[in-house]
């Protein structure tokens, strides 16, 4: 039997103008309203080796003498988010000005894991571009698998040490900041 | 009285999904249909050092002008060259950062984090560098809010002399992008 087109009558065209309404009253929102932005403008000095750190001393010139820490923030996600994170790095070199560490990475953990925890696509090196010299940079990925509900997102760096013997300047990491965008239902 | 159901009718009906439609229409919506990008892929040789710049007279950094609600987020960057501590160069550090409305920098006064410095030891890199910042008033870490209506954001460099050289640096492939959060 060939397709007929059903006239409508105005009460059916209703009940449908009526479904149409209910699905946008109930439609899932995503999560603008919870994305979450945290930064940390003091200067840390990075004085651990090797492993993610979250916090560090305060440099000579800062009047505050308490730790400095890296960025956190917890908000409501869906699952999924983007991060985006940058940092300003500092006092990394190969000498001759005495300085301990080459480079690192620096990355983001969440729910009090590592950046290794989260993937290799969470954190990135960095390695000097001259003694002592002081550049930023940022990037971004993205989280699946999320459960829905509040999480904690950290900011890590981990230093190497390259220059034991002769080195003496610590390097330090500032302007360090995150920002994580849930990007669907929350 | 009790409570007695009212038996609809086709024109209550349409009133009342008029209404409900009203307050779809009437909605705040998020401001990411207007999310806007600008972008300088000419590079910007310093013409003035030890003072912030926007332009070389010839190519100007990007510029937005948009309508924002009070939050919003903002992504900055430029490629940095012809830096260096070498004796051919006229500088090794410098900022890079974004102002509001017209002012520089250090004028924009709604927020302290908009630009940031770098040095470069090592000569005549080519290094890319960005970050971003956030508007948003009460949250946490968000800054000061705006006022919600029409803003200008801009890309604005600075070069520190360093002496004698004679390698201007220039800032290449400056870029900006706003993105408004809240009600446009």
């Amino acid at each position: 039997m060939p397709f007929v087109a059903q006239r409508s009558t105005l009460a059916d065209a209703a009940a449908d103008i009526d479904r149409r309404i209910r699905n946008l009253e109930t439609a899932p929102r995503f999560g603008l309203a919870s994305i979450g932005f945290a930064s940390q403008d003091r200067s840390m000095v990075v004085q651990t080796w090797a492993t993610w750190v979250d916090d560090g001393v305060p440099i000579p010139s800062d009047p505050d003498p308490t730790a400095v820490n890296l960025p956190t923030l917890t908000t409501r996600t869906g699952t999924q988010v983007i991060v985006t994170t940058g940092v300003t790095v500092d006092r990394f070199g190969t000498g001759p000005t005495a300085l301990l560490s080459a480079g690192g990475r620096f990355g983001i953990g969440i729910d009090g894991g590592h950046p290794d925890d989260v993937g290799t696509f969470a954190y990135r090196l960095f390695r000097n571009v001259g003694n002592a010299s002081r550049w930023n940079q940022q990037f971004s990925f993205q989280v699946t698998g999320l459960t829905r509900g509040e999480h904690s997102f950290a900011m890590w760096v981990m230093v190497d040490l390259d220059d034991a013997t002769f080195g003496a300047e610590h390097p330090v990491v500032a302007d360090s900041w995150l920002m994580v965008m849930p990007i669907d239902v929350v | 009285m009790p409570h007695v159901p009212q038996r609809s009718t086709l024109a209550g009906d349409l009133a009342d999904m008029d209404r409900r439609l009203r307050n779809l229409e009437a909605t705040a919506r998020n401001g990411l249909s207007r999310i806007a990008f600008a972008f300088q892929n000419d590079g910007i040789a310093v013409p003035t050092y030890d003072a912030w710049f926007k332009t070389d007279g010839v190519t100007t950094f990007p510029s937005i002008t948009l309508v924002t609600g009070r939050r919003c987020i903002i992504q900055v960057g430029v490629l940095a060259t012809q830096f260096g501590s070498a004796s051919t160069f006229k500088a090794k550090q410098g900022l890079f950062g974004f102002g509001l409305d017209g002012l520089n920098p250090d004028d924009t006064p709604t927020f302290t984090q908009n630009l940031r410095q770098f040095y470069f030891d090592s000569n005549n890199l080519y290094l890319p560098m960005a970050f971003a910042v956030t508007f948003g008033g009460t949250a946490p870490g968000w800054g000061e809010a705006l006022e919600p209506g029409v803003h200008t954001f801009q890309v604005w460099c600075w070069a520190t002399y360093d002496g004698a050289g004679s390698v201007d640096p220039v800032f290449d492939d400056a870029w900006i992008m706003v993105t408004p959060l809240d009600v446009v």
